[in-house]
């Protein structure tokens, strides 16, 4: 009970209810499952810990992942004791297994980035032949784990099973899952309000529509008769479907085929001496960046925030307030330089520079000037540090070239007036390690003016 | 179960059969079914209306929730995405919540505008990991793409930290979405229903 911080029990015949408060405050208890010994397992969705309760003893057991943020959801245990749970954080996206040995081990559903793709692993199951099923939250599938080939750290056994929904604006959001002794693994999704199947061994997904329409959701069950129930959330009913038997299987409506993901290894980084990107913004006036003029599609935020624009042929970003934003472009790259040209209206707590190993806007290195300084900065997980700093007077409306480069942890920059030329060696350097590959591009600080990026290169070194 | 059949409805191989229930949503086991006997025929249905049940209690206490802000208020003269929350060492005021188009068509950002607080005599932390979104599925999101470069940091006593906070989310999960701010002290934690302006 996630509102009371609790472990509860309801007796049907007394119509009593006892319950035990979670050590943990605000713990957030989400979905429970009842090992073979009568202990109560359930996630704490709030914080990133599952925990036992012995209903004998009264005494709790809590677990932590090592990931913060990993807001465990579904819960279950397999026949030989083991419990399962899904770590729902698109950003952390993993299946965790304590084990009846008291080993926590966590397995990948995917080898690529989730953060930020709508992989939310949900609710959790075991079919009778011990593998792991579980819902996959907004990406319109299942996935399924072979505990036999399964490795922890890795994706190994993994299988993503998705469909097509048949709604495409109505957005997916697969919830409930549960297996049945016939073969089947079902499922809903809320969104879609459908419920359907899809075959153990592999086949096709078959779907129908929930009868009251009224978001079947997490709570979906096979009955020890092979009855399907779930809820119907917004309906406030419950729903219960009676497959027919052997003889005759469900009409499917619609059905999809499968189709498994591929488990991508990353692409490797570019050869030294490759250009990432280049842009000299010689384009019409638009809104945003659009396409360099190397052909790539700019990224970070140069194409999704209203203060990026191209006009004169010169790229702006315009009224950014007190927010920061970012443009890269080109492939990942370990050892990397920028080279960018621009000037910027006005350095009342403003800046702009380059960026290199960016992956967000929350993890990057950066080499700007504020007016009074160049300076190179870390922000690591959100959290920003000055790396090292040396005078320099910039003046609003002058243009300048700023070079960032980085090799290894070593980390350097120049900046000069653009009518003039690069001072022989680096004007400021810096030794750090958090970061080792990512994105090249530029970020910008304008409060109320405007930055006018006239030329971007970025090449591997 | 005190249940009633309401319509029971053939859908090719499948009958449906709708149920009214007292109250339903509530989360089980999704592992039961794995142990389950082998399936026998379906038994009689139970009729009747649904009946309402108090339960007593019957022993025990419950422990300390998140504090839940379903129903914010707007600051004066804020926008209609503002709000202000007290908490026992802080305040945390969200100035405005607005969204736009995401990396991809099925994603979309959410950015909050916010200021935290420290009310008391001592300095406060302000982490990344302190918050994130909880969407109408109860999926959590806590994967923030951008924020504004000094607002994670130390704030010390009577002193406050403003900037932005952004989050990348499905679409799909954006229609009613909750802060659930974490801090250090764990007593403190609210969930925190969002205006999306």
């Amino acid at each position: 009970m996630p509102a009371t911080n609790s472990i509860g029990v309801y007796d049907p015949v007394s119509t009593t209810i006892q319950q035990w408060a979670i050590p943990t405050a605000s713990a957030g208890p989400w979905d429970l499952a009842i090992d073979h010994t009568g202990k109560i397992w359930f996630t704490e969705h709030y914080v990133n810990q599952i925990g036992s309760f012995d209903p004998v003893s009264h005494t709790f057991h809590e677990v932590a992942t090592p990931a913060t943020n990993s807001n465990p959801y579904g819960i279950a245990v397999d026949a030989s004791n083991n419990v399962w749970f899904t770590e729902n954080t698109d950003a952390v996206a993993l299946i965790g297994e304590y084990t009846t040995a008291g080993t926590l081990k966590e397995y990948k559903i995917r080898n690529t980035q989730t953060a930020g793709t709508g992989l939310t692993p949900h609710m959790i199951t075991i079919a009778p032949n011990s593998s792991v099923w579980w819902s996959e939250g907004f990406v319109n599938a299942i996935g399924t784990l072979n505990p036999a080939t399964a490795q922890p750290g890795t994706n190994n056994g993994v299988t993503e099973n998705s469909y097509s929904p048949s709604c495409s604006s109505c957005g997916s959001h697969t919830s409930g899952i549960s297996a049945d002794k016939q073969g089947n693994i079902w499922l809903d999704d809320s969104l879609q309000n459908t419920f359907g199947s899809f075959p153990i061994e592999g086949g096709a997904f078959s779907f129908f529509n929930s009868p009251s329409g009224g978001h079947p959701h997490d709570g979906l069950n096979v009955d020890s008769q092979g009855r399907v129930w779930f809820d119907e959330e917004f309906a406030n009913k419950l729903a219960e479907a009676i497959p027919s038997g052997a003889s005759s299987s469900p009409s499917p409506s619609p059905s999809t085929s499968p189709s498994t993901s591929p488990s991508s290894s990353p692409s490797s980084s570019p050869s030294q001496g490759t250009t990432l990107g280049t842009d000299t913004f010689q384009r019409a006036n638009q809104a945003l960046w659009g396409k360099a003029s190397d052909g790539q599609t700019w990224g970070g935020d140069a194409n999704v925030q209203g203060s990026f624009s191209v006009s004169g042929n010169a790229g702006l970003v315009s009224g950014t307030g007190g927010n920061s934003y970012s443009a890269v472009l080109g492939p990942s790259a370990a050892n990397a330089e920028v080279f960018a040209t621009g000037s910027l209206s006005s350095f009342s707590s403003s800046n702009f520079g380059d960026v290199l190993r960016w992956t967000d806007g929350n993890d990057w290195y950066k080499a700007y000037i504020d007016g009074a300084d160049l300076v190179i900065q870390k922000k690591v997980a959100a959290s920003a540090a000055i790396l090292a700093t040396v005078p320099f007077a910039a003046a609003g409306g002058t243009s300048y070239t700023i070079h960032f480069r980085v090799v290894g942890s070593t980390l350097t920059a120049n900046v000069w007036a653009s009518s003039g030329s690069e001072p022989s060696g680096w004007m400021v350097t810096a030794t750090d390690s958090s970061l080792t590959s990512g994105f090249a591009g530029m970020r910008f600080l304008t409060q109320s003016g405007t930055a006018t990026i006239t030329a971007f290169r970025a090449n591997t070194v | 179960m005190g249940t009633r059949m309401v319509k029971p409805v053939a859908l090719g191989g499948v009958i449906l059969i709708v149920m009214g229930l007292a109250a339903c949503g509530s989360e089980s086991s999704p592992g039961s079914s794995a142990t389950a006997p082998a399936p026998a025929a379906p038994a009689a249905h139970p009729t009747g209306t649904p009946r309402q049940v108090t339960p007593k209690s019957k022993g025990g206490s419950p422990g300390q929730g998140p504090v839940v802000i379903s129903n914010p208020a707007p600051l004066p003269g804020g926008q209609t995405s503002s709000q202000k929350v007290v908490l026992g060492d802080r305040t945390v005021v969200i100035n405005s919540v607005t969204r736009h188009r995401g990396m991809s068509q099925s994603s979309i950002l959410i950015d909050l505008n916010l200021v935290v607080q420290s009310t008391s005599g001592n300095p406060i932390q302000n982490k990344e990991k302190f918050f994130g979104l909880v969407g109408p599925g109860g999926d959590s999101f806590a994967y923030q793409t951008n924020s504004s470069d000094n607002f994670y940091r130390t704030i010390g006593a009577h002193t406050s930290s403003s900037g932005m906070i952004e989050f990348e989310i499905p679409a799909a999960a954006a229609s009613s979405l909750y802060l659930l701010y974490r801090p250090e002290i764990a007593k403190e934690t609210a969930l925190i229903r969002l205006k999306v302006g």
